[in-house]
């Protein structure tokens, strides 16, 4: 029996890729014959991953198993329908189209068709989600209950530990300013625009000396009314848009940084909130799909985007070491959560009834 | 609004007074509510569209001496038809093709140039480039902190009792000032470069923004200003002291004025290579203040000299 994975690319630093990648690795260690395949990948998934045309050939082998992760529409979907083996889809969330209205069509469509294309995926042994979020979308859609269940990303935090951050730029940046850092796609769903805001409700009335920091590759439309916004606000010369960066350079991002802010409307778990965890920043996050749940309990969270109130509970938070410190810690308590450890239990809960491995059945499905 | 740390629901009293604070001492304004509030959709109207941004991106490359060299098919029509045509040509085949860049011929290698480009073009855009990488310029302008000298008691006594209605202060003169302006209600804003006495203004709840540009603040103003008070005209350019100029003279209600400080710094911190101020001599800002349609004449308040521009009646 072979177990194949498909993913859209298997790239290094990618949170779906990560865990792909754990999966295969934990079946390997379990004696199984594991394998992926993926439409695109760079050097790093090219160490590891076949291209998705060549899993045609074992399609038709009824005791195989195929884990199909699912984040956006990709024509390998086709194989997914067309296998025999036993399926099992990871969910890991699209993005709902409307975000992307008026500023890029192309996602705008491949949303679209990505979601609608769910409803018709529920021919499979299992469907996770990688959030309970992610689940009852799944339930949503169609899939029955008892079929589904949750299997957290296990994210990389610990990969920058072995990295040497830039000097140079950590000692630019640790210039007595505060910075707010945000980390991931500059996209329209993870609202961008609205940590702008923030940090502009709080540069201009509680504390001018700080700085944004926005690291991550842009969508081009989204970008230039970010880099209006920011003119309007008169802001720009406070706000640092990277682009995509070193590990080194994101590490000492991270290292430099004050507070990280997510003010995302749609997240089917967000890794960078974890990362911030793992660097002992204070995480403010807008409570929006998924993230109240990666974050479960630890960080602040809050429901309403009222800037010049988070503005100055960034100036208190600034000013109380001790409610600091207490959110670090109990940060750093939820990050043992997702620990390699608990991931591999809880994917042998998940796996081991197809896979043929003894497991204690309690909890297993249903978001157990 | 419910805002919880680990958990806790937070009691947000005290931070609603705070931010209630602000508002009511200038902090936000209503103007800079609005636009926090607007959808992000509104600036693509403002911003750039992408066509319009590699436009900028081949001037900006072409003023830097890189040439995007046209394909021969392209190029009959002329050598500058051909080289737009050969852009969009390549912008949609996404293949470019530049002198100093060799062949760049994937996707992701053409995305991550365009973007370069496109923010090389926006600052352009913007006009803050000037030819200089933009870290250079913030740190060109951050590296005089508080070069500012204080005013003594006298000089900010007698400003005070001269200033006519609310007062936009354009490079802070000591705290001082703004706390006795705050006092008479007659602080409207104020703006400087040094961010450490910004952020001590703002502890002490004083509307004071920093910002490079003072004609950024005047966006924001929702009251009436009677006075402009323009305390190191050495921190402005040419063309900011011209724009405030005639902003004054459209803008400022009856009667109002803007008061230059003459030689207001030491000229050692207009001088040498880091040194971001330039030394105007008062007949520079006489005719910049006449170029912008306001009278001129000159007044001396406690131990400073000015020079006055008045709203022509």
């Amino acid at each position: 029996m072979r177990v194949h994975q498909i993913v859209p690319r298997l790239d290094m630093g990618d949170a779906v890729s990560h865990q792909a990648l754990s999966i295969h690795h934990l079946l390997q260690s379990w004696g199984f014959d594991s394998r992926i395949y993926a439409t695109g990948v760079d050097d790093f998934g090219r160490r590891y991953a076949a291209p998705d045309a060549d899993y045609a050939a074992f399609m038709g082998k009824k005791e195989d198993i195929l884990i199909y992760h699912y984040l956006l529409y990709c024509g390998n979907v086709e194989m997914y329908l067309r296998s025999s083996n036993r399926k099992v889809l990871v969910y890991h969330n699209i993005t709902p189209p409307e975000f992307y209205r008026g500023f890029h069509q192309p996602l705008y469509q491949a949303c679209a068709l990505g979601r609608e294309m769910l409803a018709f995926l529920v021919d499979c042994e299992l469907a996770l989600g990688d959030s309970e979020y992610n689940r009852r979308e799944l339930v949503e859609a169609g899939f029955p209950e008892e079929k589904t269940g949750v299997l957290p990303i296990n994210p990389t935090t610990g990969r920058l530990d072995g990295v040497t951050e830039d000097r140079r730029l950590l000692e630019k940046l640790s210039d007595g300013r505060v910075n707010l850092l945000f980390v991931g796609r500059l996209v329209p769903h993870k609202k961008v625009d609205d940590v702008i805001r923030l940090f502009a409700a709080y540069c201009r009335g509680v504390n001018a000396r700080s700085r944004l920091i926005l690291v991550g590759n842009p969508i081009t439309s989204y970008q230039v009314a970010l880099a209006s916004l920011c003119k309007k606000l008169a802001v720009e010369d406070r706000v640092v848009m990277t682009g995509k960066v070193s590990d080194g350079a994101l590490k000492a991002f991270y290292l430099a940084s004050r507070y990280y802010i997510s003010m995302s409307e749609h997240e089917g778990f967000c890794v960078p909130i974890l990362e911030a965890f793992h660097f002992g920043l204070p995480v403010l996050a807008y409570a929006a799909a998924a993230v109240p749940e990666t974050m479960g309990g630890a960080g602040v969270l809050f429901d309403r985007k009222d800037f010049p109130l988070l503005a100055e509970l960034l100036g208190r938070l600034d000013r109380d070491e001790v409610t600091r410190r207490r959110i670090v810690e109990a940060q750093r308590r939820r990050l043992l959560d997702f620990s390699e450890e608990v991931f591999e239990e809880r994917l042998r809960r998940l796996l081991g009834p197809l896979l043929g491995l003894e497991v204690e059945m309690d909890e297993v499905l249903a978001g157990g | 609004m419910a805002i919880f740390i680990n958990g806790k629901e937070m009691d947000l009293h005290g931070l609603a007074a705070r931010t209630e604070a602000r508002i009511k001492a200038g902090l936000y304004t209503q103007s800079m509510l609005t636009l926090l509030g607007r959808d992000i959709r509104e600036e693509l109207r403002h911003g750039s569209t992408v066509v319009e941004a590699i436009y900028d991106l081949d001037r900006v490359l072409q003023e830097k001496g890189i040439q995007l060299e046209p394909p021969a098919d392209l190029a009959r029509e002329g050598e500058r038809l051909g080289r737009w045509r050969s852009l969009y040509r390549r912008a949609k085949t996404r293949f470019i093709r530049a002198v100093n860049e060799g062949y760049v011929q994937q996707q992701e290698r053409f995305n991550s140039f365009l973007v370069r480009g496109i923010d090389l073009a926006y600052l352009q855009l913007c006009d803050r480039v000037e030819g200089k990488e933009t870290d250079d310029l913030t740190s060109r302008r951050d590296v005089i902190l508080n070069p500012v000298p204080e005013w003594d008691e006298g000089t900010v006594e007698a400003f005070c009792s001269r200033a006519k209605g609310k007062v936009l202060v354009v490079m802070v003169p000591g705290l001082a000032l703004l706390r006795l302006l705050a006092e008479k209600d007659l602080l409207a804003l104020a703006v400087d470069l040094n961010d450490s006495l910004v952020a001590r203004a703002q502890a002490e709840f004083l509307p004071v923004w920093r910002l490079g540009n003072p004609l950024a603040a005047v966006e924001f103003l929702d009251e009436e200003i009677g006075s402009v008070l323009v305390s190191a005209p050495e921190f402005l350019t040419a063309s900011e002291l011209l724009e405030l100029a005639r902003w004054s003279a459209e803008r400022l209600k009856e009667g109002g004025s803007i008061y230059l400080a003459k030689r207001a710094l030491p000229p050692s911190l207009a001088e040498g290579e880091d040194a971001c101020a330039r030394t105007w001599s008062p007949g520079t800002l006489r005719a910049v203040l006449e170029s912008g349609g306001l009278t001129c004449g000159e007044e001396r308040l406690g131990s400073r000299e000015f020079l006055v521009g008045e709203v022509k009646g």
